[in-house]
């Protein structure tokens, strides 16, 4: 187990630029994620610490060894693969010695340290199967033993939930917890899920355009987004025109939001983001509360979805659970949003998005 | 997950043979079509004429031959896409269960030595053979048909051996064609004929026009098969190469004539590809 | 609703198309039992004096043995060339693998017998004609397309990822390709080699312009002898043949699925 940390990783191919001067370091027993639309660059970056792609400039180190142009079975590393990759001809004991025997392992300590990753994954006893006797739950769950078998220094996991219907993605994400906090190794996770990022990372980094936007912790990155990309990639975010006056987001025809923190000059323009979770419906006026009306309204089953429309002409969708009172207004009744002014994200206007 | 280096280092040697023994060879083939010939004395060193090329389109043998060749070619085509179909259709919509033993079936005469399908032929078409035999001992002919020496030969004979890649080829077209489109067109109130001509031929066009142009190819650059069923007197291309290079020694000719004929294959070829381009662009 | 089955007429049809495609292969098994040197329906008395007579041709027997070695030499060959090479396109390192691609192929356009009679010229300038070698790199020219089409097809039905799961699991390049690569293209490799085999078997463009009469094989002696008219001689060692593609091609069925790769 060791430390990983990159140096103006930079990756180019011709004259893209897919990564753009990457810095970061994941200390030892630390999981973070890189989270991202597609062609964000994130799993460029996981490749290159796997030693599948070189740089095109920067360094990798991997506790105190540079790894920047050692070739992937010199760095020993963990990988999981989005596609499992695992061997088909070979059994699930094959696929997981295959780490081991290549370190030379072999005869009882080997066959003991395969049934231990087996048993880490509750795969035990299932050792003579092929992987296509598996499903795609218990295949995934063979390539997390194989990576963690060898006892790799770093862990990589690219996209290894996202094959995976909805229900077992939940489970999964559990014994994923499970593995990494028995475990403690060093973990980069790649991931476009961001409930998946969230609730896995010690620190999760926010990628866009080749280039980390924010690296933080999960509040961090929820309650303050560093800018206008992140606010609106994370949660389900609202987005409000507005001008700051005396202290308070003007948002028009007298509406105004009073926000925790304000860092932005008077009168200059701002961009406001309010999550649908974070905005309490109300039917009677309350000091603050926005007044609106219903204009569209869809039942999810736990959830009730509300189109509002605001005084200035701008709609907001909130989410109401369907146990509440409110989840019945019914289009062309009045509302007051009330939202809580730490929940009230301002961002200066035209910043990069 | 390879340098270019070892790349290269492993695909050099396969370069290097196919180079030294393939395109080297067929570069140094070029000027000695444009030889002169003396008969008996051989190459002429130094000389330079088209008349090797010119004679192939002007002199009345050539042309006969080069005429018999691109007919044989069609006609072999035509009689495979018309049998290929029906096998091509009954192992991919037939019962699953007949699928692997008529696939098997089609693919073993392909699998079998072509000199020993060709020699099959002799014993059923020459003139005491099965096929006259028979037909004498039922009373049908009173004297044998001459099924050898001619085209009737060389069509059926070719068309055997050629047939299996026609199937193949339509099988792969039959297997494309989306059964959907078709239960659309049979809801849109297409009877099952019109389900046919309207909609799978029109979608294996791909694998009717890859089929034929193989057939085709291959067919005109057939030496084997036309050689023993045609026999030293009714040439085709290929054959008359052979007879020019091993018999009369006239390599001048032998070689304008091989240009041709890969020539014409090329052409062919090239021009299908092109099509089939513009085809999947439409699509 | 009409699902599209063939109508009866056209599965008699069919049939009658494949079994045509039989027919000779029937009739030269009947003429190699026959006790006539020409085939009746129904045949007149049975022997096995023809096979008898072949296998004890020293002529025959030479050439059955040219032509294996020659396959069997040229196959291998083009096995290891063409895998080789096939890699490293399919793993598109190399720029141009395109054109380096259709030039490997190109073998299957040109017409055998210009192939033949350019490497006729060819060894008889730089003075190696006769040599057996030369028959071997001329059969591996003929058939290494074979290999390389079924090498790329397999190749680019695998999932890249698998192979790179073996290198973060700290294999070489090498032992990844051995270990995991190899195993899981094989299938495709018997088809091609297959393939690769039967047509250096039966060749003829092109052996007949290179070798010299004690390089004689089998092919080219039925070839020649069928000038002289039919011999049973000739349907006996026809009929071993066919025995063996009997045998070759059930057992590529059963260990390699073969009739996918065709």
């Amino acid at each position: 187990m060791s430390n990983l940390s990159l140096r103006n990783i930079v990756k180019r191919y011709g004259k893209t630029e897919v990564v753009r001067n990457a810095s970061f370091q994941i200390a030892e027993g630390e999981f973070v994620s890189l989270l991202g639309p597609s062609g964000c660059g994130k799993t460029t970056i996981l490749r290159m610490v796997a030693g599948l792609l070189e740089p095109t400039e920067g360094q990798i180190m991997i506790g105190e060894r540079e790894v920047t142009r050692l070739p992937p079975n010199k760095r020993n590393i963990g990988l999981v693969f989005q596609s499992y990759a695992l061997f088909p001809h070979m059994t699930v004991f094959e696929n997981v010695a295959f780490g081991l025997r290549r370190k030379g392992e072999s005869g009882k300590p080997l066959e003991e340290r395969v049934n231990a990753a087996l048993e880490m994954v509750r795969l035990g006893g299932y050792g003579a199967r092929f992987p296509r006797q598996l499903s795609g739950g218990q295949q995934q769950r063979v390539s997390m033993a194989r990576a963690i078998a060898p006892r790799p220094s770093i862990l990589l996991f690219d996209e290894p939930l996202s094959n995976l219907d909805a229900k077992l993605r939940d489970e999964m994400q559990i014994e994923l917890k499970r593995l990494q906090q028995e475990l403690r190794i060093t973990t980069l996770f790649v991931t476009h899920d961001q409930a998946e990022a969230l609730s896995l990372s010690d620190r999760v980094g926010v990628m866009h355009g080749g280039v980390i936007q924010q690296l933080d912790r999960p509040e961090e990155i929820y309650h303050r987004p560093a800018n206008a990309f992140v606010a609106s990639f994370i949660g389900k975010p609202n987005r409000l025109q507005g001008r700051i006056e005396a202290g308070t987001v003007a948002l028009g025809a007298g509406l105004a939001l009073r926000p925790e923190r304000l860092d932005l000059p008077e009168g200059s323009a701002a961009e406001v983001f309010l999550r649908q979770e974070a905005i309490r419906v109300l039917r009677a006026p309350e000091p603050g509360a926005l007044a609106g009306t219903v204009a569209l309204r869809a039942f999810s089953g736990p959830q009730v979805q509300l189109v509002v429309r605001l005084a200035h002409g701008a709609e907001i969708v909130v989410e109401v659970p369907s146990a509440e009172d409110t989840a019945s207004l019914a289009p062309g009744e009045a509302v007051y949003l009330a939202i809580r002014p730490r929940d009230i994200i301002v961002l200066p206007q035209g910043a990069a998005s | 997950m390879i340098g270019q280096r070892s790349a290269w280092l492993l695909i050099a040697p396969l370069l290097l043979v196919l180079l030294l023994s393939f395109v080297v060879p067929l570069v140094l083939l070029l000027p000695t079509s444009f030889q002169e010939y003396q008969p008996g004395q051989g190459m002429v060193a130094g000389s330079f004429t088209w008349e090797n090329y010119l004679r192939i389109a002007t002199d009345g043998y050539y042309r006969e031959v080069v005429l018999r060749t691109l007919g044989l070619g069609l006609g072999v085509t035509v009689l495979c896409l018309l049998t290929g179909y029906p096998v091509a259709y009954l192992i991919v919509r037939g019962h699953p269960r007949w699928r692997l033993p008529l696939t098997l079936l089609v693919i073993f005469p392909l699998m079998l030595n072509l000199v020993v399908r060709s020699f099959g032929w002799i014993v059923l078409l020459t003139n005491r053979g099965v096929v006259n035999n028979l037909l004498l001992d039922l009373g049908l002919i009173e004297r044998p048909l001459k099924l050898m020496f001619n085209m009737t030969g060389l069509l059926i004979g070719l068309t055997h051996i050629y047939l299996p890649f026609m199937v193949l080829m339509l099988v792969a077209a039959l297997q494309n064609v989306p059964r959907d489109v078709e239960a659309a067109a049979a809801t849109l109130g297409s009877s099952r004929t019109h389900v046919f001509w309207s909609v799978t031929l029109p979608l294996t066009a791909p694998g009717i026009i890859g089929g034929s142009i193989l057939v085709f190819v291959l067919t005109i650059s057939a030496l084997v098969t036309p050689r023993m069923l045609g026999g030293p007197t009714y040439q085709v291309m290929a054959t008359l190469i052979y007879d020019e290079y091993m018999q009369l020694l006239d390599w001048p000719s032998g070689s304008a004539l091989s240009f041709a004929l890969a020539a014409s294959t090329l052409v062919i070829i090239w021009i299908s590809s092109r099509m089939t381009r513009r085809w999947a662009g439409m699509a | 609703m009409s699902d599209m089955k063939p109508t009866l007429p056209i599965s008699i049809v069919a049939l009658l198309v494949v079994a045509f495609l039989q027919v000779p292969v029937l009739v030269v098994v009947l003429t190699s039992f026959s006790e006539t040197s020409y085939l009746t329906i129904p045949p007149q008395g049975w022997t096995l004096k023809w096979f008898a007579e072949v296998l004890s041709d020293p002529v025959y027997l030479r050439a059955i043995w040219n032509s294996v070695i020659l396959a069997v030499s040229s196959t291998l060959l083009s096995l290891v060339l063409g895998v080789a090479a096939a890699y490293a396109l399919f793993r598109k390192a190399i720029p141009g693998s395109e054109a380096i691609t259709a030039l490997l192929m190109a073998p299957l356009i040109v017409p055998s017998v210009v192939i033949g009679v350019a490497m006729l010229q060819y060894v008889t300038l730089v003075g190696l004609r006769g040599s057996f070698l030369v028959l071997i790199v001329a059969h591996v020219v003929i058939t290494v397309p074979y290999i390389l089409r079924s090498a790329l097809a397999s190749l680019s039905g695998l999932d890249v990822s698998v192979e790179e799961a073996a290198r973060v699991l700290g294999a070489d390049g090498f032992t990844a390709f051995r270990l995991v690569t190899l195993p899981l293209i094989k299938p495709g490799l018997v088809a091609g080699a297959l393939f690769a085999f039967v047509t250096s078997m039966e060749n003829v463009p092109v052996t007949i312009f290179l070798a010299s009469a004690r390089q004689t094989t089998l092919p080219i002696l039925i070839f020649s002898s069928v000038e002289m008219g039919v011999n049973p001689g000739v349907a006996a060692i026809s009929t071993l043949l066919i025995i063996a593609t009997v045998i070759v091609l059930l057992l590529a069925e059963r260990w390699a699925g073969f009739h996918k790769f065709v």
